[in-house]
């Protein structure tokens, strides 16, 4: 049997959950769950709840009568939840273990128009996003790619196979929407799972031609990054 | 749940038992002291809860809660707006006093709330508390999530130049919304729906009532949020992609599945279609249904609506809206797409 959730408690419940909202906001850790432009909803959000439960904890404590405690479903005390796994796991950004279930993200191939990319900018190499080497690749069997190097970054992630991966997330709204993007990488060993990596590579021709199959990459150069602030696109 | 059936009634004034005069209840530092404990003994702790699906769960977990939050929060003040601040006047001339005729302005009305689907709830539950018909009401709960702009502009974004479907997915969403209102007024007049209140102080200022409404209905629906975001984050860690994407060559198999993934994956309405488009190896009717099940009815919702309204109505009610959603997609599909 659960017990009922006191007024008094209910209060600490919205003021921890205020407060982890307010902490997550404050600093980058709400980058791991959510898009950058949740930062001010987050922040006043969390002072919000913040408060609701001071004012209300200020009012009941002249009154000594309780009477008015407002039942509220067992369910409530669930709120606690969020926090707790907040602060115990701490939950990274989502990493090599989400990459090989999430969903690809779509390269938009439309093969009723002709389609012109610029070529790359000058450099050498590249630096180059994902995303971008996906849509290069999906067209002309990667004819803008070709012969040029390319610098990636992103997490090194592999499939039952043995294959490594260099690897984003896509999100659009929160982590539970991620879409991943990935570009195979031959020619060097793999580094440990979830390890951001710069890598310099060339596109190998008519892999991810047509938004089918993953585009690859034959690794020249490899280079071991610290995370960004915010990992995912 | 606690089972019982007369919520709406006064608040219990049963339990308070331990509360010392002019103190706190033993409760909250019972609480407190376990969270101390929690935080203290996270040092030993973490190390020992480092498996990458757990962290894959708590991640999704997390970010379905953080991102629904803001959300939340803009439906209790709305709601909270609408009870105590709304003149019953001025809510009589928005909602037609005709519920027949009000369904399908609820329905309309639904543009005008660019929200996600957990605003919606405690704001239906507030419509319902000052009197407007359950049955309009419900539809305005439906609408709202699934045909305001931002909602229709990200799926015109998901699906370049494809405008057919930004035009099925709005109309078979109105048509879920005003069927389930007409279906509601016609049959299940009678069935039960809990009006859950604040607790209604007697000489408060509007300030102390709005703030009180506000922090009941909050409290309230949270609890549900979470569970179905454990539930939804749980689905998305551990039921493997292949088992999902197996299904997509059979034509009643791939709608069935759509509508059963949209209902346990519960994702917000403002980024489904983008889900929706990823899963390329499926039909666009296919397509259509997932993304107008999700917002009309998910796992995350379908707890809310048990919490807000009671056991028994959302026997009903769930089934119902999947019902009627996963039959309104497959039409809109097969004349627009």
């Amino acid at each position: 049997m659960v017990a009922a959730v006191k007024r008094a408690t209910q209060s600490l419940l919205l003021a921890v959950t205020g407060a982890v909202l307010l902490r997550m906001a404050a600093g980058d850790s709400y980058l791991r769950y959510v898009n950058s432009w949740m930062r001010w909803p987050l922040l006043a959000c969390g002072a919000f709840l913040v408060v609701l439960a001071l004012v209300d904890v200020l009012r009941q404590q002249g009154s000594q009568d309780d009477d008015h405690e407002a039942h509220v479903p067992r369910a409530a005390w669930l709120l606690f939840a969020p926090s707790l796994v907040f602060f115990l796991v701490a939950p990274p950004a989502l990493g090599a273990h989400f990459a090989e279930r999430a969903q690809s993200a779509v390269v938009p191939v439309d093969t009723t128009t002709e389609v012109d990319f610029p070529p790359l900018p000058e450099g050498d190499p590249v630096p180059i996003v994902l995303d971008e080497v996906l849509l290069r690749a999906a067209y002309d069997d990667g004819a803008t790619l070709a012969d040029r190097p390319l610098e990636l970054e992103g997490f090194v992630s592999r499939d039952k196979a043995g294959t490594w991966f260099v690897t984003q997330f896509g999100m659009n709204c929160c982590a539970a929407d991620a879409t991943v993007m990935r570009v195979a990488a031959t020619g060097v060993d793999a580094p440990a799972d979830d390890q951001w990596v710069r890598v310099v590579g060339r596109h190998v021709a008519g892999t991810g031609d047509g938004g089918r199959g993953t585009p690859e990459v034959v690794v020249e150069d490899l280079e071991l990054i610290e995370a960004p602030k915010n990992q995912y696109r | 749940m606690s089972g019982s059936t007369r919520q709406g009634a006064l608040p219990s004034t049963s339990e308070r038992g331990t509360g010392r005069p002019g103190g706190l209840p033993l409760q909250v530092y019972v609480v407190f002291a376990a969270m101390a404990f929690l935080v203290v003994a996270q040092q030993w702790l973490v190390p020992r809860l480092d498996s990458p699906a757990l962290a894959t769960w708590s991640t999704i977990f997390v970010a379905i809660v953080v991102q629904s939050i803001p959300f939340l929060v803009g439906g209790v003040l709305l709601a909270g707006v609408i009870s105590i601040l709304l003149s019953e006047r001025a809510l009589r001339r928005l909602v037609p006093a005709n519920p027949t005729l009000g369904v399908p302005v609820a329905g309309l009305a639904g543009v005008a709330l660019p929200g996600c689907e957990c605003a919606s709830v405690p704001v239906a539950s507030s419509l319902m508390r000052r009197g407007v018909a359950p049955a309009v009401a419900l539809t305005f709960l439906l609408a709202a999530p699934a045909v305001n702009p931002v909602v229709l502009v990200s799926t015109a974004v998901a699906f370049p130049n494809r405008p057919e479907i930004v035009l099925a997915r709005f109309l078979a969403s109105l048509l879920t919304a005003v069927a389930v209102g007409w279906l509601w007024l016609r049959f299940a007049g009678r069935v039960p729906i809990l009006h859950r209140r604040s607790a209604h102080d007697h000489d408060q200022s509007t300030t102390q009532a709005f703030l009180g409404s506000v922090r009941h209905d909050f409290i309230h629906a949270a609890g549900f949020l979470v569970l179905g975001a454990m539930i939804a984050a749980a689905i998305n860690t551990f039921v493997p992609r292949s088992i999902i994407d197996g299904v997509a060559g059979n034509v009643v198999l791939a709608v069935v599945s759509m509508a059963l993934f949209a209902f346990v994956v519960a994702l917000c309405s403002e980024a489904d279609a983008f889900v929706a488009a990823s899963l390329s190896a499926f039909s666009d009717t296919a397509k259509l249904v997932f993304m107008v099940v999700g917002p009309a009815m998910d796992v995350k919702l379908a707890s809310m609506e048990s919490g807000q309204f009671g056991g028994a109505f959302a026997l009903r009610f769930v089934p119902l809206v999947v019902g009627v959603a996963v039959l309104s997609a497959v039409g809109m599909g097969w004349w627009l797409l």
